[in-house]
């Protein structure tokens, strides 16, 4: 009950916040010192032409009236149309956001299942080789640059041993002879749906790289946090009360001491996440991955407000999807925050 | 308490048992040279104050030291094996199935995320290797065991959800699931209410004759140890000083500091007017400062030339034991420790309250009807059906008034509302109805609307010293401020009066130039009662000013209070949850319950009856230092109800052992008057109460 309350509140400050920040998002795209019916014109454009762009955009009725119309829009699932290329924005991100989120969820997966046994490890162990050993790691994956990184993997693990692709989502030849069927466009998923093995290994192994390099950052971040919370959690009462009951070591780090200092490391992973959903673009570079970074770079440097407008709205809603999902985990993991 | 001391062999054997602690590339001994057997099914009580090294010797028999304690001599036999020589996965064998703990502070001792039935689950599945539907049968019927209320609801609960009682009583029954042969208790009792630790130790004395466990019971309480233990040992500084039978102990104390022990602590029903305090003066050693001779010989008032030298442990008759040089010349009682023995500096004053409040005719400080109401955060249903927010009635309406120079003894369990009725009168949390007058002049309820001769003339002493004081500046400093900023002193008045005040409060002068980080826990509370005296306030309100610290600083901090009280003639408020303390200091004790008043009584009277049935159970409860005295019974049931759902009608009725019936719970009790003009508020007549009511404290 008092779980339930909780979890609605969150929900209706999450549905708060995702007003306001449409109403902001759009007033200062609004405000921003630049003409979008220019833009929306073309090269060298006519004063006629613009003041068409400027009917036909609505550019100059009140900015309220503007915001209704872009709500209006946005609900029925408009998101508009980008002043560069004149693709109907929605379709743009159906393609370009389903790779990135594929990247970033393998990457975040392989941080957790890296970063947090080994910040559990190098917390119980604090002084010994793997503490130190995990230091380093953390050291080189916060301060090494991504490109560097990802050029060194390409190296490695495609010149010198030739294990792995150089990049791109699938090969050509899968592309070709096995393409994979587009449902919800992460290859992943609509690989093994249809049974498609060969494109789902094929997709498997483009991955590999692309999602270390990465997940190198996140690593580094949930050891470290892992590891001083555990740190703390490690020296309470409850966990001498434990080992003195008996219980096994294994059972006190993974559990009953993990239980309680997982929680600021999730909330870190969540910011991570969402950062990294327009963040990658080196990685999107290097590993030829059409994600949603190179699309918002482009778009920032051609003044395509609408489509910055969009993918702003759409790393918020994540952002606050990520925030509610991670406070929700929380009252699972952490019961006392629901009295906080 | 049983007295089974059979020629079995012991239990536990501790041999010269000294351990040490790494601080950098020191090692610093915390214990040196102690020496211990319990028997089978014997309860052996260690008591020592603050770095005495009791829960030092608890931990090294447990062997959990930490990282930084090292064992550096001397040997631990648990039933015939040598402790020390298991490694941690033997010792894992060990703990939990032969040897368990219940440690001191219950909250910080359970898993916050983990349900606490599955906490104990756990151990049973891991030392008995019951499946999960058989562990959790056997977990409610532990939890039956050690009384707990809906075992079922407390088993799915998280420990954040039940009360301090309930959660000493989970612990409890975690370290007696697998029937240990050795059951180490650190303080159980400590963190908990009178009324609480009562009903605990009552079911655990019970439990210790069932299961026949040998027991070490560590605790700084020598109340309970009466209670409890069939054998004490005491530590000091790290030493054992003293080791005997109970009765032994408490008739006759052979150690200068045993014997000052007993002295520094009010005994129920003692009041200033009768009785000094023995104080020990000087404090506990630190750890690195710890004398080459006799640890005790700079604040004993025995202490001879041959004290310089460390005595050894000398076995007398009875299979006592004694550190001290001079015990044979205390044995005979020659000399004594016990410089002032306990004796009467006058008679009480047998006048009646009233007779009391108009002599003292002038009335500093006046309470209407105040309250003190907290809103709760609303929940989604009640914002959406626009329910008001509900409320924790911390204070509901008490009325009080202090006359000049006296002091009144506010005493309560934890959630009661004392601290907060402290607090509304000084201005630290606003009052939200009913009035306080100071000098017959109304004051506001925020802090911030009162004027610079109110906050002059209003001081308070809080429970923490250690908080108290700003770190980050200079004792002298700490005290200039109220003298320049309330009192207007300039810079030389106010250093030449930080001398005085420090003088007053038997610090040296130049205490002013330390910062609070190297002076002890009793002198930081030494400094903030001279800051709080500074500007000369009309009215002192000290929130439980020694319950942070050791008994034997305690005395001499409340024998302070006293003798500055008396030359400043200034009113106090003294809240605390220690009847003794309270029943000591105070002229009039007021006892609250749930933000109510319950009684108003002279102290010397508070202890006799006719008394609120609270009151009564209050009394019956308190834990008392001397085996020798009879001690009524009566078990409060459960806990205090929430403070937001206070029940109706008497709010003492849902508890009370004199329940009348339906007039308790629908109608609002009275204000009564007894014979000596103490007040009353219950429904049953004074005259039938004092009928029903017996002595609560009888020497044998």
């Amino acid at each position: 009950m008092q779980r339930l309350d909780y979890i609605l509140k969150r929900m209706v400050m999450a549905i708060f916040v995702l007003i306001s920040v449409s109403i902001l998002t759009f007033f200062i795209a609004r405000v921003v010192p630049s003409n979008p019916a220019a833009a929306w014109v073309g090269p060298h454009p006519t004063k006629e032409q613009i003041e068409k762009a400027t009917l036909e955009l609505g550019l100059d009725k009140p900015l309220y009236v503007q915001y209704q119309r872009y709500m209006q829009d946005l609900l029925s699932g408009d998101l508009g149309t980008s002043v560069r290329t004149h693709q109907p924005i929605l379709s743009d991100i159906k393609t370009f956001l389903p790779a990135t989120l594929e990247l970033v969820f393998v990457g975040m997966l392989i941080a957790v299942l890296i970063g947090i046994p080994l910040g559990v490890l190098s917390g119980a162990f604090k002084g010994s080789w793997l503490d130190h050993f995990t230091r380093l790691i953390s050291i080189a994956g916060v301060s090494m640059p991504v490109f560097l990184l990802g050029l060194l993997l390409q190296l490695l693990f495609f010149r010198q041993l030739g294990l792995l692709p150089l990049g791109a989502r699938v090969s050509t030849e899968v592309a070709l002879f096995h393409p994979v069927t587009p449902i919800t466009r992460m290859y992943l998923i609509d690989s093994a749906v249809t049974g498609n093995w060969t494109a789902f290994k094929d997709a498997s192994i483009h991955l590999i790289l692309p999602a270390l390099a990465l997940a190198t950052y996140p690593i580094a971040l949930a050891i470290r946090m892992t590891r001083s919370t555990m740190i703390e959690v490690l020296n309470e009462k409850y966990i001498m009360a434990a080992r003195i009951s008996g219980i096994r070591e294994r059972s006190v780090l993974f559990i009953l001491a993990l239980k309680n200092a997982i929680v600021p490391t999730l909330n870190a992973l969540g910011l991570a996440f969402v950062y990294s959903l327009t963040g990658a673009i080196l990685i999107e570079i290097i590993f030829s991955w059409p994600g949603l970074g190179t699309y918002v770079t482009n778009a920032v440097l051609g003044v395509d407000f609408p489509v910055i407008v969009s993918v702003t709205l759409i790393m918020t809603v994540f952002y606050i999807a990520i925030n509610l999902i991670l406070d929700i985990l929380q009252a699972f993991i952490d019961p006392r925050v629901i009295i906080g | 308490m049983n007295t089974i001391t059979k020629d079995q062999s012991p239990t536990l054997i501790i041999e010269d048992l000294t351990v040490a602690y790494r601080y950098g590339d020191l090692l610093l001994d915390a214990v040196r040279d102690f020496s211990l057997q319990i028997a089978a099914g014997q309860t052996y009580g260690l008591v020592g104050e603050s770095g005495s090294g009791k829960t030092t010797v608890a931990m090294a028999v447990m062997r959990y030291l930490g990282d930084t304690g090292v064992v550096r001599a001397g040997k631990i036999e648990f039933d015939g094996r040598d402790l020390l020589s298991l490694n941690t996965s033997e010792m894992r064998q060990v703990w939990g199935a032969e040897m368990s703990l219940v440690p001191q502070n219950p909250l910080s001792s359970l898993n916050p995320s983990i349900r606490v039935g599955e906490q104990l689950s756990e151990i049973l599945r891991h030392h008995q290797g019951l499946d999960r539907e058989t562990a959790r049968v056997k977990t409610l019927e532990l939890f039956r065991m050690v009384q707990l209320p809906d075992p079922q609801w407390v088993a799915d609960s998280y420990p954040h959800q039940i009360s301090g009682g309930m959660r000493q009583r989970v612990l409890i029954a975690m370290a007696l699931s697998t029937t240990p042969c050795l059951l180490i208790l650190d303080e159980p009792t400590t963190s908990l209410d009178v009324t609480t630790q009562a009903s605990i130790l009552d079911r655990m004395s019970e439990l210790i004759i069932d299961l026949q466990s040998s027991i070490l019971y560590v605790t700084h309480n020598l109340g309970v140890v009466a209670q409890i233990c069939d054998r004490v040992a005491v530590l000091y500084a790290g030493e054992l000083v003293e080791d005997a039978a109970l009765e032994d102990l408490f008739r006759m104390p052979l150690h200068p500091y045993t014997q000052g022990l007993l002295d520094s602590v009010p005994h129920l029903g003692e009041t200033k007017d009768e009785v000094q305090l023995g104080a020990i003066p000087g404090q506990i050693p630190a750890l690195g400062a710890r004398p080459e001779g006799c640890v005790f010989e700079p604040r004993c008032p025995l202490a001879i030339q041959i004290c310089s030298q460390r005595p050894p442990i000398i076995s007398t008759n009875n299979g006592r034991k004694v550190r001290c040089h001079r015990w044979e010349e205390i044995a005979s009682g020659s000399i004594s420790a016990r410089e002032i023995p306990r004796e009467f500096k006058k008679e009480g004053t047998e006048i009646t309250l009233d007779q009391y409040e108009n002599e003292h005719g002038d009335t500093i400080l006046d309470l209407r009807d105040v309250e003190v109401h907290f809103p709760l955060r609303r929940s989604i249903r009640e914002v959406i059906i626009t329910e008001p927010a509900r409320k924790v009635k911390a204070v509901d309406g008490i009325s009080l008034s202090l006359q000049r120079a006296q002091t009144l003894g506010l005493v309560g369990e934890s959630g009661s509302g004392k601290t907060t009725l402290g607090r509304a009168i000084v201005g630290l949390v606003e009052r939200t109805n009913g009035d306080i007058d100071l000098f017959g002049i109304s004051l506001p309820p925020a802090l911030s609307r009162r004027d610079f001769k109110t906050l002059h003339q209003l001081q308070m002493v809080f429970q923490n010293p250690e908080q108290a004081l700003n770190p980050y500046l200079s004792i002298g400093a700490s005290m200039r401020r109220p003298l320049m900023r309330l009192a207007k002193k300039s810079r030389r008045e106010a250093d030449k009066e930080v001398a005085n005040l420090l003088k007053a409060v038997q610090l040296p002068p130049d205490y002013a130039f330390r910062m609070p980080n190297q002076i002890s826990g009793g002198e930081k509370q030494r400094v903030a009662i001279a800051r709080a005296f500074a500007t000369n306030p009309g009215l002192l309100v000290a929130d439980e000013p020694v319950s942070s610290l050791d008994v034997s600083v305690q005395a001499s901090i409340l024998n302070l209070l006293n003798e500055l009280q008396i030359e400043h003639e200034t009113t106090m408020l003294f809240i605390s949850h220690n009847l003794a303390v309270v029943g000591y200091l105070a002229d009039v004790i007021a006892v609250i319950y749930l933000g109510k008043l319950m009684e108003v009584s002279r102290s010397q009277d508070l202890f006799k009856p006719p008394y609120h049935p609270y009151t009564e159970a209050l009394l019956s409860a308190v834990p008392i230092p001397d085996p020798s005295i009879q001690q009524g019974r009566i078990r409060l049931k459960g806990d205090v109800p929430s403070p937001v759902n206070t029940p109706s009608g008497c709010p003492f009725h849902t508890r009370c052992p004199h329940f009348l019936g339906d007039i308790c719970v629908s109608k609002k009790p009275v204000w009564q008057m007894d014979a000596n003009g103490n007040r009353i508020y219950c429904h049953i007549p004074v005259e039938e109460l004092g009928a029903k009511q017996k002595n609560m404290i009888k020497q044998e």
